[in-house]
């Protein structure tokens, strides 16, 4: 049985344990369970969320009405939010790929010959193949918002007329502008 | 020593600047590909599709880059199995000729040498053996990669026929606006109004 001199000594040191005292210490605990940082909705982070202003404003237009920009920017949500797994899942392959001193964790010890290219690739996409099912997954789920999305802004757009203000597009071959 | 490689980063069918470009991102390409090559992809089906406004645009990028890496994991699939089946016949020839003859030979066929190609043939033939068995070894040897990477190339090919209907019915819907509205015009041109007797005439 604990002593009671032990005893209090435990609630003594209990009080100073109470987590971080300095605002860069409480920032870094904030992030202690974060794992991949890919399910924080997209408008909660400051960088995304510019993003996907611009792309809504891009969608609806600037003379469209409160609800067709509300659902431009539904679907500017979702499909930044495309962008980002994307992005993240590219990332992780680009990145071992062009590491030559990548090595799998599953060849133990390490090979005779060091895989390179296609090998590489295919060896890299197994060694992820769990984070990369993560992704896909997210990915999975954000095409399905941003199809409804779009659904739903055309729905409107359509009931509201079908006519936006003129917008110039770019189809990689010079600007042409729709009237 | 070793050299860390920069990947390509460029905005491929969208000027430099122009927002929009820069909203989608670069191109997905990964070490060993072309930007080139992802460009003649992007302007094809750009020139195919011809995307209308952002929303047609999104659908397209994503046709493109999932288009983009069907390719990319059938690359990988060809080059395993290509590869393997060049080891494999490596080590036929250095089992049938020896050590150094084996590895001679192998390196002339690599080369095109027509004398060896008639060489390497006649070797495996007179081991029962062909190109086809070197092939099916390698594919054997890796086919659980070979089927973890048709799943990829099933899941993008999959995804970019949604994002093609999706283009398809966008633009169908997109298009019935005009049309009621026309509609709507020429039912008012042909207003039904009730039948009044001329002055001083009787109806019939």
């Amino acid at each position: 049985m604990t002593s009671d001199r032990k005893l209090a000594a435990n609630r003594r040191n209990s009080c100073s344990s109470t987590g971080p005292k300095t605002a860069a210490g409480k920032a870094r605990a904030a992030i202690n369970a974060r794992r991949h940082g890919l399910r924080v909705p997209i408008l909660a982070d400051p960088t995304w969320s510019a993003e996907v202003d611009t792309m809504a404003l891009e969608i609806a237009g600037t003379s469209a009405s409160l609800e067709l920009r509300d659902l431009a920017r539904q679907v500017a949500a979702a499909e930044t939010d495309v962008i980002r797994l994307r992005r993240a899942r590219h990332d992780l392959i680009a990145r071992a790929l062009a590491d030559p001193d990548h090595r799998s964790p599953m060849s133990e010890p390490p090979p005779q010959k060091v895989p390179w290219g296609s090998e590489k690739l295919v060896e890299i996409q197994r060694d992820y193949a769990a984070r990369l099912a993560v992704i896909d997954g997210y990915e999975r789920r954000a095409l399905s918002r941003r199809k409804f999305a779009i659904r739903a802004f055309n729905a409107a757009r359509n009931a509201a007329g079908g006519s936006l203000e003129t917008n110039h597009v770019n189809i990689g071959c010079g600007d042409i502008v729709r009237n | 020593m070793t050299s860390k490689t920069k990947l390509p980063s460029f905005q491929v069918g969208f000027p430099e600047g122009f927002s929009r470009g820069a909203l989608f991102g670069p191109a997905p390409l990964i070490l060993g590909e072309l930007p080139a090559n992802y460009k003649a992809v992007s302007d094809g089906v750009v020139a195919a599709l011809k995307p209308q406004d952002f929303i047609e645009q999104i659908l397209v990028r994503d046709v493109v880059d999932l288009f983009w890496e069907g390719q990319r994991w059938r690359r990988a699939i060809t080059s395993l199995v290509s590869r393997a089946a060049m080891e494999n016949l490596e080590r036929e020839l250095i089992i049938q000729l020896g050590d150094e003859k084996g590895s001679v030979l192998f390196d002339k066929y690599l080369q095109g040498d027509p004398g060896a190609v008639e060489e390497v043939q006649k070797a495996l033939s007179a081991a029962g053996l062909s190109m086809d068995d070197m092939q099916a070894k390698a594919l054997c040897d890796h086919l659980e990669d070979v089927d973890r990477i048709n799943r990829l190339i099933m899941g993008a090919e999959a995804r970019r026929s949604a994002a093609l209907r999706e283009l398809e019915r966008y633009r169908a819907n997109f298009a019935q606006a005009p049309r009621r509205k026309s509609d709507e015009a020429v039912d008012a041109e042909f207003e039904d109004v009730p039948l009044q007797p001329a002055a001083g005439k009787l109806p019939a």
